[in-house]
């Protein structure tokens, strides 16, 4: 019998509520709906899947919408943002990060426009324009939540009332993501990603480099492909990358077999994501990577030299500071462990 | 019947809807068929209403919980404690001097509005 209506209100139900009430709550909950099913259900009508999804709509009607639900199992004022503000204030945050992130774009164009060497200008404008965003965006979010935890205490209960009963209509509910759902296309499109470099860098390094059609030395214009690597780049880092790759095609294919996330598969990806966060430690304080000899006209290697090694530094840090974030996100989702702590529940309840 | 009516009629069930609960949880109930006894005798509760009520008098510790796997699925079964046993005791003779106090009273109004005074 297809029940699927239920969970997903079960989960937008969840979602609102504590970790740790979660799980129970969303059991229980999936247990009355599908006891107060059973009570409507008349005998022979389990067949009819359109009589069962009206009588699901009907049912979930008199429950109410999610966020209703959800604030009267909350504990009365033991939250920052309650449930009946907290769509509201997520639409908010988001936003405003959103703005915010697309201001200091906008920003870092303009400081380019107005430079004679836009490419350098960016390098050394990047990391300050990066404080700033950050800066902006903790202190707009501070700003958001402060104002919404205090509309939260001062605006009487009727104010942002959670859903028009009348309006709400059990058919809109989001479909739920399951968290533990291996993304198929992007372990895929990684995997190969990853083949595609170990082939390239260690039986064709002469085609990593800087390609482009143009002439030099007053030569017809042709297709030039000059290497960059430096050779520190082949003894020192290659190895450790090549490991690192390996690995995590290894780590894909084991995922891409189960289809789901588990608890070591998610530890192995957090201790890759680790050691590549090491090896782009050890890059950017390391001897450098690249080289610019094999590079002419003299003009061409000095403009070269100017830029792509800040650039490519910036871009190091950059992945470095994401990789660290990823690290600790995934370390998270490590010990976060299930949410589903009720024997015997499963989010597909038994046939009537 | 006017909105603000319906108000004051809402609050006056809801005020007795613990006493009610507590009244019928001294055999194991789960929700649904603590709802169906409910509205059996006429108390009729909003679902949304009535399930977290059960959470919060257990966390109070008048109620006491557990998931039983037998049945066609998982249900989590409520029964007093001995704490909401001596609470139901204490709400039962409240309950019986408060309707005392108002049969007094609303007789001594039904006595004024027949002129029988």
């Amino acid at each position: 019998m297809p029940v699927e209506l239920f969970d997903r209100y079960v989960h937008q139900v969840g979602r609102r509520l504590p970790r740790k009430l979660r799980a129970d709550v969303e059991a229980e909950l999936h247990s009355l709906l599908m006891d107060t099913l059973q009570g409507r259900t008349v005998e022979g009508e389990t067949e009819n899947e359109a009589a069962i999804e009206a009588d699901q709509i009907a049912i979930l009607e008199e429950f109410g919408p999610p966020a209703k639900v959800a604030a009267q199992y909350q504990p009365p004022r033991r939250y920052v943002i309650g449930p009946r503000v907290f769509d509201i204030y997520l639409i908010v945050v988001a936003a405003v990060a959103g703005s915010i992130t697309l201001v200091c774009l906008l920003l870092l164009a303009l400081t380019m426009l107005g430079e004679t060497e836009p490419l350098s200008a960016l390098a050394s404008s990047f990391g300050d324009m990066f404080g700033v965003y950050l800066g902006w965006l903790l202190s707009s979010f501070g700003s958001v939540t402060l104002t919404f935890a205090i509309l939260e205490r001062v605006l009487p209960e009727a104010t942002f009332d959670i859903e028009d009963e009348e309006e709400w209509d059990p058919r809109t509910l989001p479909e739920i993501e399951d968290p533990t759902r291996v993304e198929v296309g992007g372990c895929v499109i990684e995997t190969s990603v990853l083949v595609i470099a170990l082939i390239a860098f260690n039986f064709f390094p002469q085609w990593v480099g800087i390609g482009f059609v143009g002439s030099i030395d007053d030569s017809p214009a042709r297709w030039h492909l000059i290497p960059i690597m430096s050779p520190t780049f082949f003894t020192a880092y290659l190895p450790l990358l090549n490991a690192l790759w390996i690995l995590s095609i290894g780590l894909n294919v084991v995922l891409l077999r189960q289809g789901q996330w588990q608890r070591l598969t998610r530890l192995a990806d957090c201790v890759l994501t680790a050691c590549g966060a090491f090896i782009l430690y050890r890059m950017v304080t390391g001897p450098p990577i690249l080289t610019m000899q094999a590079v002419t006209p003299e003009s061409l290697r000095q403009t070269l030299d100017s830029i792509l090694p800040t650039l490519l530094k910036v871009a190091l840090v950059i992945g470095l500071v994401s990789s660290i974030g990823e690290t600790l996100h995934k370390l998270y989702l490590v010990f976060r462990g299930p949410s589903r702590a009720v024997p015997g529940f499963s989010n597909q309840a038994a046939d009537l | 019947m006017d909105d603000s009516t319906q108000h004051l009629i809402s609050e006056l069930w809801r005020g007795t809807l613990v006493l009610a609960v507590l009244s019928q949880l001294e055999e194991a109930q789960y929700g649904y068929s603590l709802g169906q006894l409910l509205a059996e005798q006429g108390v009729e509760v909003e679902q949304s209403t009535l399930y977290p009520l059960l959470r919060r008098l257990e966390k109070q510790g008048l109620l006491e919980s557990k998931w039983s796997v037998k049945g066609p699925r998982p249900r989590r079964y409520y029964v007093l404690g001995k704490t909401g046993q001596e609470t139901l005791q204490t709400l039962k003779q409240e309950w019986r001097t408060l309707s005392d106090v108002l049969d007094r009273l609303l007789g001594k109004d039904e006595k004024d509005a027949s002129g029988t005074l």
